[in-house]
């Protein structure tokens, strides 16, 4: 196992040859490969359906990219509710016998129609559609994007950068406590 | 949990939980008031007409680099209110470090044990191990006239060694020791989580 607090010099990581390194047992590593992967795929999905706006969350409401009209939307908001809304309904879902493999929320606006869509157990996509675009392909291209963004996350990619960290157990508490206070202005 | 090496991001997630108005909500306010603007989010609330958390609040946080990592903080609070377990239990999910935050009146007594045992079974349910999570105990509100000292929380509790503060959230007090040492018990434990 590496351990990237052990070294007093920070040292690079790589431990064990058969593997790549720093790869999170919970959660989700995303490498270069993966961003620029999860971004075109975001891309074809914002071209093919059209979609004005699409975003991709982590399970827990972490922003992990989005394509399209910005706008004014708070994104790390967006992301925190996107997921906070999957969950309830799916709780929802479960709670009424409903639960299945897969779900899609749809919401109809003035404007705009709104998918929120689970994309395996780690990933979630918030696609906006205008109301013209039928609701059976949006519904298609968006479960379509998640069942290849699993794809994507699950692979490693062969040729992983090696990092430098300069960090160990010594100095963790003091960089913490130093970051935090920087931050606090009382 | 995740760690994007392009931006050299690692995002975390940290969840305040606590019976009805421990001063949950309170933490964050004080932090959203406290830390610089350009490092943080605004403040999300779900909250009911009366003012009361229906869903969560959530608040991020940018802190400068550590060893080459920006990490960025994603605090969540519960609501209290015991019929909304169903709601305390999703927010839970994903959670890299909790928060616990005690009323210390001793008239609130039964209900920080009942919100104990509740957070207990909701991380085993995620298949989280309660005693290897990092937890930190918050005992606010240590200026009321009958509040209970620390020790007696601690032995009700069987806080079993988790970091604890205390705390006057509403005045600031004990924030940002809180916030320091949920971030250092989580930060600790990436290095468990990193194979």
């Amino acid at each position: 196992m590496s351990d990237f607090l052990s070294s007093s010099q920070g040292s690079a990581i790589n431990v064990d040859a058969d593997r790549p390194s720093l790869v999170l047992r919970t959660g989700i590593t995303l490498y270069p490969d993966h961003e620029r992967a999860l971004d075109t795929l975001l891309e074809q999905l914002v071209e093919r359906c059209p979609a004005p706006f699409a975003l991709m969350a982590d399970s827990s409401g972490q922003l992990i990219s989005y394509k399209g009209e910005r706008g004014k939307h708070d994104l790390i908001a967006l992301a925190s509710l996107v997921a906070g809304d999957l969950a309830a309904s799916q709780e929802i879902a479960r709670l009424t016998g409903e639960l299945q493999a897969s779900h899609l929320i749809l919401r109809e606006g003035p404007k705009y129609n709104s998918f929120i869509a689970d994309a395996g157990e780690n990933l979630i996509l918030f696609v906006q559609t205008a109301r013209e675009t039928p609701l059976g392909w949006a519904r298609l291209l968006i479960q379509y994007t998640g069942r290849q963004a699993v794809n994507i996350i699950k692979t490693v990619p062969a040729q992983v950068e090696e990092i430098n960290l300069e960090i160990n157990k010594d100095n963790l508490s003091d960089l913490i406590g130093d970051a935090l206070d920087d931050l606090w202005i009382g | 949990m995740n760690i994007n090496w392009q931006h050299r991001e690692l995002n975390l997630k940290v969840v305040y939980y606590g019976p009805a108005l421990s001063g949950k909500t309170t933490n964050l306010e004080q932090i959203y008031k406290r830390v610089n603007p350009n490092q943080r989010s605004e403040l999300v609330s779900l909250k009911t007409h009366e003012d009361r958390t229906l869903f969560f609040d959530f608040l991020q946080l940018e802190l400068g680099k550590i060893g080459g990592l920006t990490p960025k903080i994603h605090l969540y609070t519960v609501p209290g209110q015991s019929y909304y377990e169903a709601s305390r239990r999703l927010v839970l999910r994903g959670t890299d470090g909790v928060v616990f935050v005690v009323d210390s009146s001793v008239s609130r007594l039964n209900d920080n044990v009942a919100a104990w045992k509740d957070m207990y079974s909701h991380l085993r349910s995620f298949g989280f191990d309660p005693d290897k999570m990092p937890i930190v105990v918050q005992f606010n509100k240590q200026d009321l006239p009958d509040a209970l000292n620390p020790l007696a929380i601690k032995n009700l509790l069987h806080t079993n060694g988790k970091p604890v503060v205390n705390a006057v959230a509403v005045r600031g007090e004990g924030v940002l020791d809180t916030l320091k040492l949920i971030t250092r018990a989580v930060m600790t434990n990436v290095q468990r989580e990193i194979a």
